[in-house]
């Protein structure tokens, strides 16, 4: 999407976002409350009509029939609360462009995968709220979707459900598929995605690969050593903290090897590695 | 991917599901058949009671029962009389007063009594009177021998009546109050079946999937298609089963009298409903909760009561303007028909003014719909709907 823009009155609440979701890509969206992650992907959508910029679908302005092939789990969960399960999948689907026969076929599948095969005629407001969340999910799986936008897919779901609903994920999206997801979950989204966007105040402020961007921060190692005092003074490299006989070293000159054999030359080395930040740390700097 | 087997198109699917959702429920099939009973009986009791003839069981004491029989022609079409011989004038007269007879003719030969309790009804006694008395002058004629015909040369008055047909007008108006009603009652029940449906899709949010994967047009034309067709097969059900029960009892003075007006109501209430439905569906956009649909609805509901009410009660000059103002007229024109003498060209101005009127609000309906389905949060006014953009 390309300057992407929303306002209401006078106030911008999406300024000109811009980024890109690749193919086969687990594509997390982060941002505070009211960073705008979700009028974005409702303008994503076409949901909502922005008001300046354009989605674009391989590079062309996207077209209504393309978009109808999307799949959709929008923030407010929501599916006709007295319909039957396989009635309410098959209907979604066909206005998926799915012929009858193909979606009544994915729908009772879909259902099958979640258990819920035996119940496929009962109404939607007789399951549990976990399983109304896992029809949520099928409804935007139904119809085979060419891109997968998610908001906020994992919230309110415990641990084991979280990590049902990312198999299912692997096993049912295909592997050219584009998924977008937006969480407020970071160490969720940092152990999933392949590519990160951070959204604040309506702007994107970091966006690229998740291993990159961990990478992006200056190189450190944690250390813990016998005797603290050969801390004290050390070539070629930095202590940020200390923390008894630990501590986390910048290395400003010079190689890692270096300065382990520096440290092994006077005290006994007991943990000596390359210390990675989490998002948590990238995400604290990007919205300050 | 379009190609002729792929996937249907989009409001289709939303109208079947409109369709396949409102015969899930058994409110909805029950107050059908609720509608068809009433309707139909109520065709039934009026062909009834217009066929149903005056009987009389007259009690004869000493006199031929063929006088009864005379009583019976002089009274005419309508009168039914029958006879029941009594021995003497006690037993007739006991009879009466039980409430068994309703008089007695009582003759010793030369005289003639006629029998009654507190009163009795003016044709049967003028019956018995003239019948006796033809008898009694023809008996004398012939003993005096005159010529009974010359006699009554110039005598008999005819009757010609202008209008023989205006004795059903009271019939015809309660088939053109029972049209206005139906239109009323399959308009209103189908219209807040549109706002609720709207409403629903709100209140759950499954709008947002909805418009995500088809245009919010599409939504709405499946919505009026849906319910359209289904008020359009109601109204087609009860009018044609009610021409098949005038058909099958053989009333042919009603069939005739108000069968084109059942004929023209149809196409009135297709155009008349079409014209409110996407009025019906804003109504809907415009509540975020089932509970505000009767508020939003009442300004549809007050036009439909009010054409109601211009059909039922309205005549002369208001009667004309109403059923040539549309939506108003599309409720008042079928059931004037019914009974009123209306010039075929009132009736195509009326129906092609419904028509214009049917394209211009279903554009607003539209309109003010797109541009509020997707505010979930609140109940909006009317002059905010428009103005949003």
């Amino acid at each position: 999407m390309r300057g992407l823009s929303r306002a209401y009155g006078d106030v911008l609440v999406v300024d000109e976002v811009s980024f890109e979701v690749r193919p086969g890509r687990l594509t997390g969206f982060v941002g505070a409350n009211g960073a705008g992650k979700t009028t974005t992907m409702r303008m994503l959508m076409g949901v909502l009509a922005p008001s300046g910029g354009e989605v674009l679908w391989n590079g062309e302005p996207i077209t209504t029939e393309q978009r109808r092939s999307f799949g959709y789990m929008p923030e407010e969960r929501g599916l006709y609360p007295r319909m039957s399960l396989v009635d309410q999948l098959v209907f979604l689907a066909r206005l998926h462009g799915l012929d009858k026969a193909r979606a009544t076929d994915r729908a009772r599948h879909l259902l099958g995968h979640f258990g819920l095969e035996e119940r496929r005629d009962d109404l939607l407001d007789e399951l549990s709220l976990g399983n109304q969340q896992r029809v949520q999910i099928a409804a935007a799986l139904v119809h085979r979707p060419t891109a997968l936008v998610l908001d906020e897919p994992f919230s309110g779901l415990d641990p084991l459900a979280v990590d049902s609903m990312v198999d299912l994920l692997h096993d049912e999206v295909g592997p050219d598929v584009p998924v977008l997801f937006s969480s407020h979950q970071l160490e969720l989204v940092e152990r999933l995605c392949d590519d990160l966007i951070i959204l604040s105040e309506g702007r994107v402020v970091v966006s690229g690969a998740t291993e990159e961007l961990r990478g992006r921060g200056p190189v450190r190692y944690r250390v813990v050593v016998e005797d603290a005092g050969a801390l004290d003074t050390l070539p070629g490299a930095a202590v940020e903290r200390r923390d008894g006989d630990g501590a986390y070293v910048t290395i400003t000159d010079g190689e890692p090897a270096d300065l382990l054999a520096h440290l092994t030359a006077r005290t006994r080395v007991s943990e000596f590695h390359r210390h990675v930040e989490p998002l948590a740390h990238v995400f604290r700097e990007a919205t300050r | 991917m379009k190609n002729r087997n792929g996937p249907t198109s989009a409001w289709r699917i939303v109208a079947e599901r409109e369709i396949r959702a409102r015969f899930g429920e058994k409110a909805f099939l029950w107050g059908f058949v609720a509608m068809l009973v009433v309707s139909w009986g109520g065709l039934v009791a009026l062909d009834h009671f217009e066929d149903s003839d005056t009987t009389y069981e007259i009690g004869v004491v000493g006199a031929p029962t063929s006088a009864v029989s005379s009583v019976e022609e002089s009274l005419g079409a309508g009168y039914v009389v029958k006879a029941e011989v009594y021995d003497d004038r006690a037993a007739a007269e006991a009879a009466i007063t039980a409430g068994d007879l309703a008089a007695a003719l009582v003759s010793d030969g030369d005289t003639w009594t006629l029998v009654g309790d507190s009163s009795l009804d003016a044709p049967l006694e003028s019956a018995v009177r003239s019948s006796v008395a033809s008898a009694a002058v023809a008996r004398n004629a012939a003993a005096q021998d005159v010529d009974l015909e010359a006699l009554n040369a110039g005598a008999d008055v005819q009757v010609d009546l202008l209008d023989p047909e205006a004795e059903d007008v009271g019939q015809r108006k309660l088939v053109a109050f029972g049209l206005s009603f139906i239109f009323y009652l399959v308009a209103m029940i189908f219209g807040m079946q549109i706002a609720q449906s709207v409403v629903t899709e709100k209140e759950s949010r499954v709008v947002e999937i909805l418009a995500a994967a088809i245009p919010t047009r599409a939504l709405l034309w499946g919505k009026v298609a849906g319910n359209t067709l289904l008020a359009l097969s109601q109204v087609v059900i009860l009018v044609g089963g009610g021409l098949l029960i005038f058909a099958l009892l053989g009333n042919d003075t009603l069939l005739s009298g108000v069968g084109p007006a059942m004929v023209w109501f149809i196409a009135f209430f297709a155009l008349g409903f079409i014209a409110l439905a996407a009025l019906w569906s804003a109504a809907g956009a415009l509540a975020s909760r089932v509970q505000d649909v009767a508020s939003t609805t009442m300004p549809l509901q007050m036009v439909l009561l009010a054409g109601y009410m211009l059909g039922a009660f309205a005549d002369g000059l208001v009667l004309d303007i109403a059923s040539q103002v549309p939506v108003f007229s599309a409720i008042v024109m079928p059931g004037r028909l019914a009974y009123d003498d209306v010039a075929l060209w009132e009736v195509l101005l009326s129906l092609a003014l419904n028509a214009v009127a049917a394209v211009l609000l279903v554009r607003l309906g539209a309109r003010i719909y797109d541009r509020n389905l997707m505010q979930t949060n609140r109940k909006i006014g009317f002059r905010e709907a428009w103005g949003r953009r």
